[in-house]
């Protein structure tokens, strides 16, 4: 009877927490896009404030990704003004694009992790940028765990690419001039809670 | 002979529609020019809208109709989600609706009226802003609140108070928006600057054909409430939306202030006509340097 009960003790913790829970290292992780600009070269930006969790089950096959994105930190190298009045970062910060005063984050939730055999393939989900919500899907293009050298944590990271078009969020200003559409690359680090 | 008549034929066929497809790819790309957007089509729209409505208590419709033609041209009309931005493009185009309706029903009205209709007005701030507001602490949302109420609600009033004279009214609707639209290009927002230069074009409108002819047409509330309201709420958004430092606002003031001084009381309409709004542009230019030095200054509402 002991020994039943010993082996059911043993047996039920591991069924219940068989999903790996992970928190965003914000110091690595770059969301980055760019965009059509004129026909005649890609402008390449990126956030500089990332932060949120993940959640991988490689035994039911299933996991979680939730990200929230400081609009405001977008950065795409110019953004000393100079002699301008404004600069390009200033101009994406304001009412023609992010519109950061009224909508200060973007944010990413999931609702489906697609795995490739023990491993996160692609994830679907809704994005929301400046209060409109729209489905979008994220491809793994790597996803790999392993054992930070120096902290000896378990940690996860990879990258992310996608495509949104910003006209579909209600961010219409320069279209076709600058593309509608954005292409993401979203590189990640997390360490497991 | 014939082969000849074979070989051209089906390019003489196509000349017309190729002709029909550059026409329309030309068309696109002057439509698609923000100068086109902001300035050329709201002042043409207008300019149609007043003649055909001259005889009637609406020309003044002509401003909103300029408006209106910029926005559809530049971003489309969409109303969803209700940002703060399409709120106020939302008010400016029901404030002519609202002031045909004050015209019709109460003008000349009680001396209270046109202090209710602003005060009003200001307070409609806390909707338009709820969004931006509800990110901040207690202590600074009130203050912003009661900032931006005054702010709109005076210049409303100082803008109804033209109501009767179209001289003044054309004047500090064509300074206003330039103003407007100059300060918002140095504040980092094009979307502003196409609205303010398209009601400066739709007012700029009234007064050429004033001008032309001869005679004056007084705006109402149909005509002020866009121009006071509307403006109002264009340099506000600028600054909680965009990069427009709060302590330029209140020198927009100054246009319709200078728009109603008598000057030249005793002229003839086109000699006041000229010499009102060149003071009025004049004033405009003070908020246009005020704007100019605080953005390059580099504080601001949003940071």
């Amino acid at each position: 009877m002991k020994s039943t009960l010993a082996a059911l003790a043993l047996v039920v913790p591991l069924a219940a927490s068989a999903a790996d829970n992970y928190t965003i290292d914000p110091l690595h992780a770059y969301p980055n896009f760019w965009v059509e600009h004129f026909g005649l070269s890609q402008m390449h930006g990126r956030f500089e404030k990332m932060t949120g969790k993940f959640s991988i089950d490689r035994q039911a096959k299933t996991g979680a990704v939730d990200l929230t994105i400081a609009a405001a930190s977008v950065n795409t190298g110019d953004g000393v003004k100079g002699s301008r009045p404004q600069s390009r970062d200033d101009h994406l910060r304001g009412a023609d694009f992010f519109n950061v005063a009224e909508f200060p984050n973007l944010s990413f939730k999931s609702t489906k992790v697609n795995f490739t055999g023990d491993l996160p393939s692609s994830v679907d989900g809704n994005f929301t940028m400046m209060g409109v919500t729209r489905p979008v899907s994220l491809t793994f293009e790597r996803f790999k765990c392993g054992q930070h050298p120096f902290t000896k944590k378990d940690r996860c990271g990879g990258n992310a690419v996608g495509k949104i078009k910003r006209s579909d969020f209600g961010m219409k200003y320069g279209i076709p001039a600058m593309g509608d559409e954005i292409a993401l690359n979203i590189s990640f680090e997390g360490d497991k809670d | 002979m014939i082969l000849a008549i074979v070989a051209i034929a089906p390019d003489a066929r196509n000349r017309p529609r190729r002709i029909r497809v550059t026409f329309i790819t030309r068309m696109q790309d002057l439509l698609n020019h923000p100068m086109v957007q902001a300035g050329v089509a709201p002042f043409v729209v207008a300019l149609l809208v007043a003649g055909a409505l001259w005889r009637t208590r609406l020309a003044w419709l002509a401003v909103v109709a300029g408006y209106l033609i910029a926005v559809s041209l530049a971003s489309g009309l969409s109303f969803e989600p209700l940002t703060a931005g399409r709120k106020v493009t939302l008010l400016v185009l029901l404030s002519p609706l609202v002031g045909a309706v004050l015209d019709r029903l109460v003008s000349p009205g009680p001396r209270w009226l046109p202090w209710l209709i602003a005060t009003a007005c200001g307070l409609s701030t806390a909707w338009v802003f709820a969004s931006v507001l509800g990110q901040r602490e207690w202590a600074p949302r009130i203050g912003m609140a009661a900032g931006l109420a005054l702010y709109v609600g005076l210049h409303t009033l100082l803008a109804l108070r033209l109501r009767d004279d179209g001289t003044a009214g054309g004047a500090a609707g064509v300074a206003s928006g330039l103003a407007v639209g100059v300060a918002a290009l140095l504040s980092a927002s094009i979307g502003y600057l196409v609205g303010g230069v398209a009601m400066a074009a739709g007012a700029g409108a009234l007064v050429l054909l004033q001008f032309v002819l001869n005679r004056g047409h007084a705006p109402g509330y149909l005509g002020t409430l866009p121009i006071g309201y509307g403006l109002a709420l264009f340099a506000a958004a600028t600054s909680v939306l965009a990069q427009l430092p709060w302590y330029a606002l209140p020198l927009l003031w100054v246009v319709p202030v200078l728009a109603a001084w008598p000057l030249m009381a005793g002229a003839v309409l086109r000699t006041r006509l000229a010499a009102v709004t060149a003071l009025a542009v004049a004033g405009a230019l003070l908020f246009v340097l005020a704007a100019w030095f605080a953005t390059r200054a580099g504080s601001s509402v949003v940071s």
